[in-house]
């Protein structure tokens, strides 16, 4: 399967695979399909090449915050005072060059001491990675100059003059170059040897993320979703932690080609920004379930970020770990059974037994505990309280049950329509169980609990 | 197994009305018809350091018949809690006397008493309750039981809580250790079970919270209203309700008895008070028409003074008179007002109280 | 197959049950951690909790998570509280479906998370037992599984496994397999019941003098 992007009838640009079979980028369409009969197309969608670029620039962020675009396909960061915290400039390269990777771009890298001049250098047939500007005076020298032109009519212009590289545009005199091509390809020059400053506009991050991918074909399957998302989640990373923050929650949403498209929340008990969880919660929240509808288009979108600090590795040492994991473990397994199933427990100030009890979120870590006085109390509650068998008045489990203690009146309730009258008694059937039960003023036994 | 089937006689030592605000639902004349109706041998007004609805129910209790102890709930600084019930007029002043010793060491609306305060109550004839909340100090029955022998019980309030019988078994015990009786006291908040909902609304209020979120603060039930014989005979010992009949009998208080004691230092000697206050005022008269009292107003002052007589007021005016006098002496400016300075058919001024010169103002009646 | 008679006990860090008399009969002294124990009762609710309640109470007023995993009714916090428990420290999962009842045992063991797992189930079979007593060697926590009695009929690999019934003022408690000696008797252990104010022996005076109570005035 080999793909291009066309644009006004051409080929913008290619995959590998048609590579391969000879199509290259500004041949028209017929050309194409004639090497590549197979060749399957897309229509150029530069507001979706921004929206990428602005997503790598983002992730860039977690590096250095002077970020900067150079439209239509580059991005510029400059990482001078972030070289001595990533271990060098080398280790930093390979960290961008494998992260740019993952988030499912091809890129070519390099550095230099000037803006223009790593730009320029991207040109260069081998990756440059250089520091100082003697360096990268040579390394520009080496380029042919289509990298410096901005126009046509210059590149004719110093062809025609037998200037085919930039050593020999820096052997002309200076003042006939202004003179003939303008100042512009001066000042680039200038820029690019560091002579002359270049402002440029940061890239600020933005507030929230939404990124979407279109997938190459349409996918059945939920775990093979997995791998499309993990690019967005990686991005959604870089995000979060190019603006120290982290987040509570998230929303997945997959396209389907005719059905209204499928949404899913995911909910993390402490805020964070590790693509690695958010994946492992969405593998959890997909594992097991079928999806409505074969997907064509997967997108991630996160906002309400709250500050989130950089992890201080093992300073707690292992009582964080251990929080961590309980998080984690919560987490998961909430993502497959549901945040109903998984909660803690606290007390309520209610006579109303059923009320006397509430659910707690985990991840709450609330006072110590009221002293809340109740009579004594079953362990076990039976919700709902089950109707009991009447013989001769005397309610019946296994046998006649035998009152111990009480009645307990618990009236409560009128205020919210879930009042109560109830007559609650310790009882002691034949097989000795002690049960909590009670009776109501129509006269209907039933078992609330069990003292076991 | 012999069973009684006489209603057991019962009299309710422990009552508050709503004159103990944010507490109790129900009117004193309310508690006593319905005391009346279920056939209890007598109620017991036992509102929050106060009498204030002692009048009500006085009145109330006349008009059904039902015998009124007169005694006030109070809650001392070490947390004790107590009813004390007035036997005769003199335990009736010292309760009082108590009463208003504790109001005006406090802010209004609240009141101060300690242990001490309450012991010197001890010879007045006052009985007292010890009722106990949720736990019993020994100390306490002990120092009740001490400082007023004979006149000592611990109340036994049951409302059908999850450990009643072991409350029981416990005061009897304490009961047993420091000699003391028990007798059975409702702790009564209401008239009717129904009145339920407004109580828990009281509750509310007073802690400045919604109802649903006042928790446990309300009562887990509405048991604390004037119950039934029957439910009382289910519910209590038949000693401990034979009890409550057995203190009724020795409250014989009424505030029938109550008349104005005016002080005795108003009249001189040889004189009474109907005479003093003639004299007074044929002086008064004299200063004020020195040329001679015309006819009308004599009339109009023998009219007033027989008037007086009957209903005995000679005692007010009297005491009126030294008031204005005291503070003319020391320069203070004073009015009379109210009966004594309008009591002539309501235009103008009473011929006898400017006599007493107690008004500036004097226009006789036409 | 363990051989009862002169082998040592096995040193295992235990927790203490709470009642001495079972405490003396258990290798370790106590309850083994790491291990799988089996409470084998003929119904739900027959005095399980109230044999596991100390060393509940101790973990989670030390500040250690203990998880319920699928209890046959609501465990009710106002008694548990009474009971010593910190509730703060108290997990309950309650998975919607049956199949997953292991499936989270085995996620809370291996998370290494908590250090006690009470777990519910009537159905399990051999192979899912051991994967039980494997992850709940890799925990160090105390896992107790509560079954119905016919699994006495079956074997397994869990290190620990008793019968409790429940009588009229305690719990009967017979070992059915342990690390080490054990003795064939039934241990009778007394527990705290409610009714402290009342004996069975008085019951029949009770009944007499206290019919049951009438009805609540509508």
């Amino acid at each position: 399967m080999s793909w291009a992007i066309a644009e006004d009838r051409r080929v913008f640009a290619c995959d590998a695979q048609a590579e391969s079979l000879g199509v290259r980028a500004g041949m028209g369409l017929a050309a194409a399909w004639a090497l590549a009969p197979g060749l399957r197309l897309r229509a150029r969608d530069p507001a979706a090449e921004q929206a990428a670029l602005e997503g790598v620039a983002a992730w860039l962020c977690r590096f250095t915050p002077a970020v900067s675009l150079e439209p239509p396909h580059g991005v510029l960061a400059e990482v001078h005072g972030s070289l001595r915290r990533f271990g060098g400039l080398r280790v930093l390269a390979a960290q961008i060059r494998d992260g740019v990777a993952a988030l499912g771009f091809s890129a070519r890298l390099a550095a230099a001491p000037s803006a223009r001049g790593a730009w320029l250098l991207t040109f260069a047939e081998t990756e440059s990675l250089l520091e100082d500007v003697f360096a990268l005076r040579d390394a520009l020298e080496r380029l042919p100059i289509e990298a410096l032109c901005t126009s046509d009519e210059a590149r004719v212009l110093l062809s025609r003059v037998g200037v085919r590289s930039v050593r020999a545009l820096l052997g002309l005199p200076r003042a006939g170059v202004a003179r003939r091509l303008g100042p512009a390809l001066l000042e680039q020059l200038d820029r690019a040897l560091g002579r002359e400053p270049e402002p440029r506009r940061f890239f600020a991050p933005p507030e929230q993320f939404a990124a979407a991918l279109e997938l190459p074909a349409e996918v059945e399957h939920a775990e093979a979703l997995l791998f499309a998302l993990r690019r967005l989640l990686l991005q959604l990373e870089g995000l979060l932690s190019a603006r120290q923050s982290g987040i509570r929650q998230f929303l997945v949403v997959l396209g389907h080609r005719r059905l209204a498209p499928t949404r899913i929340e995911i909910g993390l008990a402490s805020p964070g920004r590790d693509a690695g969880r958010f994946l492992e919660l969405l593998r959890e929240r997909l594992s097991g379930h079928a999806l409505a509808a074969p997907v064509e288009a997967v997108r991630v979108e996160a906002d309400r970020f709250v500050p989130l600090a950089g992890k201080t590795a093992g300073l707690f040492g292992n009582a964080r770990e251990d929080v961590e994991a309980w998080h984690r473990l919560v987490e998961r397994l909430q993502a497959r059974l549901g945040e109903d199933a998984v909660h803690g427990l606290g007390l309520n100030p209610d006579y109303r037994p059923e009320r006397a009890w509430r659910c707690r979120p985990l991840g709450e870590d609330g006072p110590a505990m009221e002293n809340l006085a109740f009579g004594p109390r079953p362990l076990w509650l039976v919700e709902p309280p089950r109707a009991l068998e009447e013989r001769g008045g005397v309610p019946q489990q296994n046998g006649p049950l035998v009152m111990l203690a009480g009645p307990e009146r618990i009236e409560s309730g009128w205020w919210d329509g879930a009042e109560i009258k109830r007559d609650y008694f310790i009882a002691c059937s034949t097989n000795t169980a002690l049960l909590w039960i009670y009776r109501e003023p129509g006269g209907g036994w039933y078992l609330h609990g069990l003292f076991a | 197994m012999h069973m009684s089937f006489a209603l057991p006689g019962y009299a309710e030592l422990h009552c508050l009305s709503n004159f103990t605000f944010l507490r109790g639902a129900s009117h004193p004349e309310a508690l006593v018809e319905r005391a009346a109706a279920l056939g209890y041998d007598a109620l017991a007004l036992t509102d929050e350091c106060s009498f204030a609805g002692a009048v009500r129910a006085h009145l109330a209790a006349k008009r059904c018949g039902l015998p009124l102890i007169l005694g006030t709930e109070v809650r001392l600084d070490d947390g004790m809690k107590l009813v004390l019930l007035a036997t005769d007029r003199r335990a009736y002043g010292a309760i009082s006397a108590l009463i208003t010793l504790g109001r005006r060491r406090a802010k209004k609306g609240g009141y101060a008493l300690s242990a001490d305060d309450v012991g010197a109550l001890a010879g007045s004839h006052a009985l007292a309750l010890l009722v106990p909340e949720g736990r019993v100090d020994p100390a306490q029955a002990r120092w009740l039981a001490e400082r007023f022998p004979g006149n000592a019980w611990i109340a036994v309030a049951l409302h059908c809580g999850p450990e009643d019988r072991a409350w029981l078994g416990r005061l009897r015990e304490i009961a047993r250790a420091v000699k003391l009786p028990l007798v059975a006291a409702g702790d009564v908040h209401m008239h009717l079970r129904s009145r339920r909902r407004l109580q828990d609304t009281l509750t509310a209020i007073r802690l400045g919270r919604p109802v649903a979120h006042c928790g446990h603060a309300l009562y887990p039930n509405a048991e604390r209203h004037l119950r039934q014989r029957m439910r009382l005979a289910q519910l209590y010992p038949p000693e401990l309700l034979a009890e409550t009949c057995a203190i009724a009998e020795r409250c014989r208080f009424s505030l029938d008895a109550l008349r104005y004691e005016y002080p005795e230092e108003l009249v001189p000697k040889g004189e009474t008070p109907a005479s003093w206050l003639r004299w007074l005022t044929a002086q008064g008269l004299a200063w004020r028409f020195p040329q001679g009292i015309p006819d009308k107003v004599v009339q109009l002052v023998e009219h007033e003074l027989r008037l007086i007589a009957e209903l005995g007021y000679e005692p007010f005016f009297l005491t009126v008179h030294d008031i204005v006098g005291f503070a003319k002496r020391r320069g203070i400016l004073c009015q009379g007002r109210g009966s004594a300075a309008n009591s002539s058919s309501g235009s103008g001024s009473s011929a006898a109280g400017s006599g007493l010169g107690m008004t500036a103002t004097w226009r006789l009646a036409a | 197959m363990w051989r009862g008679g002169r082998t040592a006990p096995i040193a295992v860090p235990a927790l203490p049950t709470g009642f001495p008399l079972l405490d003396r009969q258990l290798p370790g002294g106590g309850w083994p951690s790491g291990a799988l124990t089996e409470i084998l009762t003929a119904l739900e609710g027959g005095g399980e909790l109230q044999l596991v309640l100390p060393p509940l109470a101790f973990l989670t007023a030390a500040g250690r998570r203990i998880v319920w995993l699928a209890p046959p009714h609501l465990p009710f916090a106002p008694a548990l509280a009474a009971a010593g428990i910190d509730l703060r420290n108290v997990a309950l999962v309650r998975p919607p479906r049956r199949r997953e009842v292991l499936w989270a045992a085995e996620q809370v063991l291996r998370a290494c998370a908590c250090h006690a797992l009470l777990l519910w189930c009537r159905e399990v079979r051999y192979a899912e037992l051991r994967r039980l007593a494997v992850a709940a060697d890799a925990s160090q926590a105390l896992v107790m599984l509560f079954r119905p009695l016919q699994a006495t009929q079956t074997s397994s690999p869990a290190a620990l496994r008793l019968v409790l019934a429940s009588t009229a003022d305690g719990l009967d408690v017979r070992i059915l397999k342990c690390r080490g000696p054990r003795s064939e008797a039934s241990l009778r252990l007394r527990v705290n019941r409610p009714v402290h104010a009342l004996d069975r022996s008085s019951l029949a005076a009770a009944r007499a003098r206290d019919p049951v109570a009438q009805p609540c005035p509508a």
